[in-house]
């Protein structure tokens, strides 16, 4: 019981801090002189204007005690952010007493320890009640943002002090790179690399990919008359499907210190790349310094490919001759389809370029440079 | 109401609030007084939204600048104030300060300037109570109060909102929505008002426990001293009369045995005096030394000349409350044995009187323990004796023409031999052939005692005695004579005696061999009253007295003794101190249990008074405000509007299952529907889900089915309320 | 038979086929009674197909499956005129929305044109041919489903045309216990054939009608109201709940009602409801991210909107 005891005072009192306000200071001021003149003179009138003066004091304590007691927030956090991209991020407050309001909230977001201020208030929270306050987030970095919880203050009674209370809620959301534009001459780049490797697929399309039975169900339009006469059977034409290419995307993740704000700028563009890529239903797959993903297509693997893009990290060179890009180039012969590398930092010679390299199937496509 | 007009109104109430402590307590001039009322008033209709007043102060000729002037000007005029018109920093300062306000109060608005207003009327509320001690200083820090939680409240409150909306014009809608937080909800008017009274609650607590550093016994002297007159070294003859008007209070008695017994009034006797020339007492026994003081912190006066040995007569032991007086005397009961008090020393004379060393400048408590003489058997029938010279040279002095005197008292004494009953011939002479009446202008005579018993034959207490003393003496008798007071006014709510200015008295003192000095009083009751008025405002007045002492006791003159006392009594232990606690709690509450006691009592007796009007009233007042705020019955309006007649009792049985559900730790949230509710109840508290679905499903069916209940549907309902109300939860 | 107990009836009637899913069966009668059509939103092979084949079966009601691919087109859906020669004209071939209960397989995998089609057809119960109109089979009601999970070569609804649908479902995975229920009678035939059916057509069109008569007290509507207006007001959505879809809470509210047997709504149908109504209706704020998980997401904002409103007591 009493090895308990500590632990539950630190429990009770560990997220409480309460800050003198301005109008606090000047108050707590005229107290103290106040106090002097009671003391001084032994004027009883004074004491009971001191007392008056502490009294409230007491009671803005114990009110904004009662106001930051027994609530509940969650968090609603869209389930990607983007760098730079303002999202809508909201917070539902529910006051869980059953009799007494709060009044004069202030609600301070906790990320990485410190607190953010969102200008978010609510001036008055009835008992039983909940309020959606919503507020803008804007991530600065990529990666996963780690948001500690709520911190809630309140002036209320008097505006005298600022006192806060911690409400942890933990969330962490992924942060991806920044999507821009693409270049005009990157993009024609792009569109003509990569044709070749067409998959033979059914689809939408004008080339032809196989004649059949007529089932019910099919289109019309596509009976193909000649064999049809001449087989008295109706028959349909199936064709190819078209734009169905492949494409690897590199991005290498060795680079020097003096390279991180290009490495950033790769990151974003090999983002920007793949989502123009994947839009255009290309088969993708994603090489992040050593690690891979799979061949995939759809909405779903973009969602996997932007997040390795958004955790990945960079590293700095460990031996001087260490040339980034080469080494998983076979690789790529294997798979087929256009490899299309973005690089950051092309070996100890580059010095200080201001634009990442991008590079299809081994020809840096010029005008990347303003890709960005 | 809207939040920022609110805080308006608020802020100008603070300031009127002090402004009227200041103005009651430090005398300002006319001029300055009438000024900041008037910028008070001003600045109130602003805030009504007055349209004339407003266009008035459009036109207001002075800019930002010239207010800023005004204030060096008015600085200005401080030190001028201070340095040649009032000479004294205080009053100077204050004249400063109205200005400070005046100026304020036409310069409204930033929060900045809100800020000023409140300090300025903190200092003037600190300022009004450095400078009083009055009763009236305690509804003024009242309504301080409440006006300073509210004030801070809503200047808390608006605070934020004028931020946030420079921040983010963006959200029309929001706004709106939260318009309707920012109004003066009832809920929000019981909340402000609750803390004010918590606030003041807590106040009181710290103000008796907050260490006394200071002992607040000499402090500085507020006002003026009262003027007396009779307690002199000499007394002009008529001196007495015209303060027989005056019902200024001068002095509470309490007596430690309670009630008094003796309904015509206790004496209290101030200075007795020897010699008359014939138109004025001298007191040639005035020569005062120092009292020693016993090892309790009592002063015993040992001149008890009284010739009886035995200790016989009664004891009464009083409690002085004296008013700030012009005279050192201290007053009690015949004859004073101790004093204890908080004196540095006590004097006494010849004649019995006791002195403080100089008149005290504030309220001052003291105790007496006095002793009476009897009358002893042996003097009843003991024929007149000799007396020392020493002692016939004073008490049987007489001024030179006074023959007629002595032929009228040997007149009126002939018939009786003992020295005992001719006393009483001359006192009951006097009763009964003089008419009592203050319009008695004797004092301009030349020979007024000889006006008063051969002409005139009316006059008041100090002819009375004057007349007796003199007859006494020219038989042979000593005898002097003795200005005091006549308590007369019990105190039934406080328990004390009231002595106020027109209570002041003259008697007789005879000194008989036996027994001592003897109080006779020739003046027969007076017949006049003075304050006509019916008893129900005397007992008003009885009770603001009893009030104002109070006050008196446990505010202005609380200190660090007393403390020490509370202290004390907690360490003498358990029981004790707790019933003692409660007794002054209990003496704390007296005048009030007593009033509502006096309210019953005249509802009794059929005397149904305006003063029970009025505080029935109050009360009735008072309970339907607490009403008001528990019942909330507007809410109750509110929803009844919404169901029909038949619907209504299953309606507000459903609410008294919510509400006793709350009290057992499951409160309704606002956003939960009906439904849902019996789950979240069946989940916290299974034994009472089945009573509470049925309830929930009757109501469900009368208030959103439209179909009331049946008799037996509802006296089932209520069934299940009694088993939940009856049922325990885990 | 009453009401209640005939729903009842055909709710157990679709759970022996349906495990462990009897929120979803509610709610489709639901659909039903309100004269609604549903959308269900889930992965392949959880029962979408079988849930409205088997409401089907225990209606008596007749039934068809339209299989959505992306070369179907507005003919195969509602019809083609193929010349007769006997009578030298032209004879309209009803197409398989005719009929009392469709199953729109993968709606979201054929083109804009025959989505629209269809979604006419839903609205206005009728169909125009060749300057004619084939009114439809009364009930009808249009069970269609996607999947969420692929999205290559889809053509998603608009918000425009998915208010057309009363509400939107998942119906997640069974339980294990329930699963394993499946798994031992899926030798047997396929479980709807067994279904009797319980209605009659007609008798659906008696229900629809009770359900006009459900009693919505003024409260309600009031809080119903009030929680459409959140919707337009919440910064978090771009587009609020129309009036339409105030409309449609208000007449799936009923519908519920009935559905448990009571004559009057209250405010937990509303509630309850709210999210699975409304969600499809909402636009949610670019703010909030990109469209890939919008269906949790705008259920999520709505439960949390309907969260913040009193209920009316």
């Amino acid at each position: 019981m009493l090895r308990q005891f500590p632990s539950l005072l630190r429990q009770l009192f560990r997220h409480r801090s309460t800050r003198v306000t301005s109008e606090g200071v000047q108050f707590l001021l005229f107290t103290l002189a106040i106090g002097i003149a009671a003391i001084n003179t032994g004027n009883n009138l004074f004491y009971l204007l001191l007392a008056m003066m502490l009294s409230l004091v007491l009671i803005s304590g114990i009110v904004a005690e009662h106001s930051l007691r027994r609530l509940e927030f969650h968090r609603h956090l869209p389930d990607h952010l983007m760098v730079n991209e303002p999202t809508t991020a909201t917070l539902v407050a529910k006051n869980r007493k059953s009799q007494l309001p709060s009044f004069s909230l202030k609600l301070f977001d906790v990320s990485d320890g410190r607190e953010v201020d969102r200008g978010l208030e609510i001036p008055q929270l009835l008992p039983g009640t909940s309020r959606l306050v919503s507020y803008s987030l804007v991530a600065t970095r990529r990666g996963r943002l780690q948001l500690d919880g709520i911190c809630v203050g309140t002036e209320f009674p008097f505006g005298l002090f600022m006192k806060r209370t911690f409400y942890q809620i933990e969330d962490t959301v992924i942060v991806w790179p920044e999507i821009k534009p693409i270049d005009e001459r990157l993009l024609q780049g792009l569109l003509t690399a990569g044709s070749e490797q067409s998959v033979h697929r059914r689809g939408h399309g004008n080339d032809l990919y196989n004649l059949r039975l007529y089932q019910a169900g099919d289109d019309s339009r596509n009976i193909h008359w000649p064999t049809t006469a001449r087989t008295s059977q109706l028959t349909v034409r199936e064709t190819e499907a078209e734009e169905q290419r492949r494409a690897t995307v590199y991005l290498p993740t060795v680079a020097p210190v003096s390279h991180d704000a290009l490495f950033e700028q790769a990151v974003s563009v090999t983002a920007s790349i793949i989502r123009h890529l994947a839009h255009r239903g290309y088969i993708l797959q994603l090489v992040v310094g050593s690690s891979r993903s799979s061949f995939g297509q759809g909405d779903l693997h973009l969602l996997e490919l932007l997040r390795m893009l958004a955790v990945c990290e960079r590293h700095s060179p460990h031996g001087e001759s260490a040339v980034p890009g080469d080494q998983p180039g076979d690789l790529f012969e294997v798979q087929g389809g256009t490899m299309i590398a973005v690089q950051s930092w092309r070996g100890p010679w580059d010095i200080e370029p201001q634009h990442p390299t991008i590079m299809v199937d081994g020809a840096v496509i010029g005008g990347a440079s303003d890709a960005v | 109401m809207p939040f920022d007009q609110a805080l308006r109104f608020a802020s100008i109430w603070l300031a009127s609030t002090s402004f009227i402590g200041l103005a009651l307590g430090a005398g300002l001039p006319e001029w300055l007084a009438a000024l900041t009322g008037a910028a008070l008033i001003v600045a109130f209709l602003r805030n009504r939204g007055h349209k004339s007043v407003e266009r008035l102060a459009r036109f207001s000729p002075i800019s930002p600048a010239g207010w800023n002037l005004l204030v060096i000007v008015g600085f200005l005029g401080f030190w001028v104030d201070m340095l040649w018109v009032s000479g004294e920093l205080l009053p100077a300062g204050i004249h400063f300060l109205m200005i400070l306000m005046i100026i304020k109060l036409f310069n409204l608005k930033l929060r900045r300037d809100y800020l000023h207003l409140y300090a300025i009327s903190l200092v003037a509320i600190l300022a009004s109570g450095s400078l009083t001690t009055d009763l009236w200083y305690l509804p003024i820090f009242l309504l301080y109060l409440l006006a300073g939680v509210w004030t801070l409240l809503l200047f808390q409150l608006t605070k934020h909102p004028e931020e946030t909306q420079v921040l983010t014009m963006s959200g029309t809608v929001r706004s709106q929505a939260s318009a309707s937080v920012h109004l003066v909800t009832p809920q929000f008017f019981w909340l402000a008002n609750g803390l004010a009274f918590a606030t003041f609650g807590l106040t009181l607590a710290i103000f008796f426990t907050v260490p006394r550093v200071s002992a607040g016994f000499y402090q500085k002297g507020v006002g003026e001293n009262m003027r007396t007159s009779g307690f002199s070294e000499t007394v002009n003859l008529g001196e007495i009369g015209p303060i027989k008007r005056d019902p200024s209070v001068v002095m509470r008695v309490e007596l430690a045995d309670g009630s008094p017994n003796k309904a015509d009034g206790l004496y209290l006797r101030g200075v007795a005096f020897d010699q008359y020339d014939g138109k004025a007492w001298t007191n040639r026994l005035g020569y005062r030394r120092s009292v020693n003081e016993d090892g309790t912190g009592a002063f015993v006066l040992l001149g008890n000349r009284s010739a009886a040995p035995a200790r016989l007569g009664e004891t009464i032991r009083q409690n002085i409350l004296l008013e700030p007086l012009d005279t050192p005397v201290l007053f009690a009961a015949p004859f004073i044995e101790r004093v204890s008090g908080k004196f540095p020393s006590v004097q006494s004379d010849l004649t019995g009187s006791a002195y403080l060393p100089f008149p005290s400048s504030s309220r001052i408590e003291y105790s007496v323990l006095s002793r009476s003489n009897p009358v002893l058997p042996a003097d009843l029938s003991s024929e007149p004796s000799l007396y020392p010279e020493s002692f016939t040279r004073h008490f049987l002095q007489i001024p030179v023409q006074s023959e007629r005197i002595a032929i009228l008292a040997k007149e009126v004494t002939h018939t009786q031999r003992a020295t005992f009953d001719k006393v009483h011939a001359i006192q009951s002479f006097l009763a009964h052939n003089f008419h009592y009446s203050l319009d008695a202008p004797l004092a301009e005579l030349n020979h007024p005692l000889e006006e008063f018993l051969f002409s005139r034959k009316t006059g008041y207490c100090e002819h009375y005695a004057t007349a007796m003393v003199m007859m006494l003496r020219t038989v042979g008798i000593p005898a002097r004579l003795v200005t005091g007071f006549l308590a007369t006014e019990w105190n039934e709510y406080g328990n004390y005696y009231l002595v106020r200015q027109q209570d002041a008295h003259a008697w007789v003192e005879v000194y008989l061999p036996h027994s001592g000095w003897i109080t006779m009083d020739p003046t027969p009751p007076s017949l006049e009253s003075v304050g006509s008025n019916s008893p129900a405002w005397h007992a008003l007045g009885r009770m603001m007295d009893t009030v104002r002492l109070q006050w008196s006791r446990f505010f202005v003159q609380y200190s660090a003794a007393d403390q020490l006392a509370v202290v004390r009594e907690l360490k003498a232990g358990g029981t004790s101190a707790r019933n003692k606690a409660l007794d002054s709690m209990g003496t704390l509450f007296n005048p009030f249990m007593a009033m509502v006691g006096g309210i019953k009592e005249y509802v009794f007796n059929g005397t149904i008074s305006s003063l029970a009007e009025v505080l029935g009233l109050a009360l009735i007042g008072l309970a339907f405000f607490l009403w008001l705020g528990i019942k909330r019955p507007w809410a109750k309006a509110m929803a009844g509007k919404k169901t029909t007649r038949d619907q209504q009792p299953i309606v507000q049985l459903y609410g008294r299952m919510i509400g006793h559900l709350a009290r057992k730790g499951i409160s309704k949230p606002a956003s939960s529907p009906p439904l849902e509710f019996v789950r979240l109840t069946q989940e916290r508290w299974r034994d009472a889900g089945s009573a509470v679905g049925s309830i929930t499903e009757l109501y469900c069916r009368a208030r959103f089915g439209q179909i009331s209940p049946t008799r037996a549907e509802l006296s089932l309902a209520e069934g299940h309320l009694r088993y939940l109300m009856a049922l325990h939860k885990p | 038979m009453n009401a209640t107990e005939i729903i009842l009836a055909i709710q157990e009637n679709i759970a022996r086929v349906i495990k462990g899913k009897p929120h979803v069966i509610e709610m489709s009668l639901v659909a039903l009674l309100a004269r609604g059509h549903l959308l269900l939103e889930d992965v392949p092979g959880v029962g979408k197909t079988t849930l409205a084949h088997s409401l089907a079966r225990s209606l008596d009601c007749s039934f068809k499956r339209i299989q959505f691919t992306s070369d179907l087109l507005p003919s195969d859906i509602v019809g083609v005129s193929i010349f007769n020669r006997q009578k030298q004209a032209f004879e309209f071939m009803p197409g398989p929305i005719f009929a009392n209960i469709v199953l729109a397989d993968e709606i979201n995998r054929t083109t804009p044109k025959t989505q629209s089609s269809l979604l006419e057809a839903m609205s206005e119960a009728q169909i125009s041919f060749d300057n004619k109109t084939y009114p439809l089979n009364q009930p009808f009601m249009v069970i269609a489903t996607q999947n969420p999970a692929e999205y290559h070569g889809t053509f998603p609804l608009p918000e425009s045309q998915l208010d057309r649908f009363l509400m939107r479902l998942r119906i997640g995975y069974p339980s294990p216990e329930e699963e394993k229920k499946v798994l031992h009678r899926s030798q047997l035939l396929h479980p709807a054939e067994e279904l009797q059916p319980l209605l009659t057509a007609h008798d659906v069109l008696l229900l629809q009608e009770q359900v006009d008569h459900v009693l919505m007290e003024e409260s309600i509507t009031d809080y119903l109201l009030a929680i459409v207006q959140c919707t337009r007001q919440s910064d978090l959505l771009s587009l609020g709940v129309s009036t339409r879809g105030a409309l449609a809470l208000s007449r799936a509210a009923k519908a519920l009602s009935l559905v448990r047997g009571r004559t009057f709504c209250l405010p937990d149908d509303i509630k309850e409801l709210a999210p699975i109504v409304l969600s499809h209706r909402i636009m949610v704020a670019r703010t909030q991210g990109i469209r890939q998980r919008s269906f949790e997401q705008a259920e999520r904002i709505i439960q949390d909107l309907v969260e913040s409103i009193p209920v009316p007591v």
